[in-house]
């Protein structure tokens, strides 16, 4: 997969990028960070312009988020007869409903960059607890943008050395995320400790 | 969920190792420059090696300064010969440019 998007990258160049990032923010395991660093260091040498190769993975990468957040709110729409049905399951709905709801706004902005394997989850689960899809589509592109100015700069910057940045890129990503996973379990974990305590002295 | 704890706490631990392996090879002489490739442009191989595009197009059969957008393989193709022989030429211009102390 990487080997053959690296070959066509110059001959297909933008609409190429574009189409990565837009399948990578609907879960599709397509390596965007690897296209948009590629033609990064393809600009920099000349063979494809700067902004036209931000433009497109930026163009793609939102197209990406609004259509799995547009799938997930047509979804839960016609799943929401199921969801009513049963006590737990509307409790649960309820719960994730007012969590987007607190923290959607930054958890879009930092699940399109920091956190960005997370990005595609954070789309469905918006549109599913219909968050309000003006301030989805605001934290989504500035996020988005971050995004893209990162790897594309990197790319740009490191031409030289594309084999070893996007290597640390990739593990820096992962790290990231599964620490972040790591400390929303742990906190989980402790919680859950707490409230058994609780009942036991109660 | 203890369960889940630990495996992202391993998954945490496998890449910050593996971020302190990639740091080292940093300064690896064998990183620190682009090895032509097939999907690579002559323009782009030039940039990454500071050599002068014009060259090296000469070097591997262009007659003209090399196009935008044009891999290896292109012109490989275009010539008629196995690509192989393309990265050959690559290698050998750049290995006798380096001898020259052109580079850096």
């Amino acid at each position: 997969m990487s080997d053959w998007l690296l070959l066509n990258l110059s001959t297909y160049g933008y609409s190429l990028l574009f189409v990565t990032t837009f399948l990578s923010c609907l879960a599709l395991p397509v390596p965007a960070s690897l296209a948009m660093m590629t033609a990064g260091a393809f600009a920099a040498s000349g063979d494809l312009i700067l902004w036209a190769t931000a433009g497109s993975a930026l163009g793609g990468a939102v197209m990406g988020d609004q259509t799995g957040f547009m799938l997930a709110r047509v979804g839960s729409g016609r799943m929401s007869p199921y969801f009513v049905r049963n006590r737990g399951r509307a409790k649960l709905i309820s719960r994730a409903r007012r969590l987007t709801n607190q923290y959607g706004g930054p958890g879009i902005f930092l699940s399109r960059w920091l956190v960005s394997p997370l990005g595609p989850y954070a789309n469905f689960v918006s549109g599913a607890t219909h968050y309000q899809w003006h301030r989805f589509t605001l934290w989504g592109i500035s996020g988005e943008l971050v995004w893209v100015i990162l790897y594309t700069s990197l790319g740009y910057v490191f031409a030289a050395n594309l084999d070893l940045v996007a290597q640390i890129a990739s593990d820096a990503s992962g790290l990231i995320a599964a620490s972040a996973i790591t400390v929303a379990l742990g906190l989980y974990l402790i919680r859950a400790k707490h409230r058994h305590a609780k009942k036991r002295r109660a | 969920m203890t369960l889940a704890f630990v495996a992202a706490l391993t998954a945490t631990m496998f890449f910050a190792f593996d971020i302190l392996s990639d740091a080292k090879s940093w300064k690896d002489p064998k990183y620190r420059d682009a090895a032509p490739q097939v999907w690579m442009t002559p323009m782009y191989i030039a940039h990454s090696w500071k050599v002068d595009p014009k060259e090296l197009g000469s070097a591997i059969g262009l007659t003209e300064k090399p196009k935008k957008r044009t891999t290896l393989e292109d012109i490989a193709s275009e010539r008629g010969i196995p690509v192989a022989q393309v990265i050959a030429e690559v290698q050998a211009f750049l290995a006798s440019t380096t001898a020259d102390g052109k580079i850096r």
